[in-house]
């Protein structure tokens, strides 16, 4: 079970205006509003992410720096996100896109994203769009921006009031053997 | 709230569009997207353009 550290991410620093840049390495950062979240990480390795859509397959090459954000638009288990997260950028599994209008749309608690950049908006259909750079978030998190930068994220327009703090990285099976 | 079932949606001019590639090491075909392709079945970087 992962722990939620104590107090905020520490060593948040302003890139410009609107712009302030965290500190990041294995461990997923949790970005929390007031009812809704978002888990971010690195991917932290270079792998191909396939993308499965109704038409096709596009496999996409991923590097380290580029980020994993799990976005729970309604809130949920952060447990949940960190599972689906881990899913991703450990093991690879390939992201399904749903076609336009469909039903099932509306019942995915928790959409991914896997790009250098993630622009988060309130305003498209849930599971349906392909486009990585871009990610359904609740109103609370629309306009949001983040980036990975060596080193770290960077995260323009954050919204006031929101709660960023680290996650604990999650041991492997083999590391709890041990 | 996000949309889910509603009319409201953003389309994009540029969809997601993929380059045909091929493995050299295990002769995979794949479509490709962004810089350094890498095959999704060998994780090789030696791919070429088909």
């Amino acid at each position: 079970m992962s722990k939620k550290s104590e107090g905020g991410a520490s060593g948040v620093s302003s890139a410009g205006p609107g712009v302030a840049t965290v500190p990041l390495g294995d461990e997923p950062l949790l970005i929390r509003g007031e009812r809704s979240f978002l888990l971010v990480a690195k991917a932290a390795s270079r792998f191909t992410l396939c993308i499965e859509t109704p038409d096709d397959e596009y496999c996409q090459a991923v590097d380290p720096d580029d980020l994993v954000a799990v976005s729970m638009p309604e809130g949920g288990p952060i447990e949940q996100a960190r599972m689906m997260l881990e899913l991703v950028r450990r093991y690879h599994i390939p992201l399904v896109v749903l076609p336009k209008d469909h039903p099932g749309s509306k019942r995915l608690s928790m959409v991914v994203s896997v790009a250098p950049e993630i622009l988060l908006a309130c305003d498209i259909r849930r599971g349906t769009h392909p486009e990585q750079h871009l990610l359904c978030s609740s109103v609370e998190f629309s306009g949001l921006s983040l980036s990975g930068v060596p080193g770290g994220i960077a995260m323009k327009n954050l919204p006031l009031g929101v709660e960023v703090t680290y996650l604990e990285a999650e041991k492997t099976s083999a590391d709890k053997q041990q | 709230m996000c949309t889910v079932g509603g009319p409201v949606d953003i389309e994009f001019n540029e969809r997601v569009k993929g380059t045909n590639y091929r493995c050299k090491e295990c002769g995979e075909k794949f479509k490709g997207v962004g810089k350094r392709p890498m095959c999704p079945s060998c994780q090789s970087e030696d791919v070429e353009e088909v």
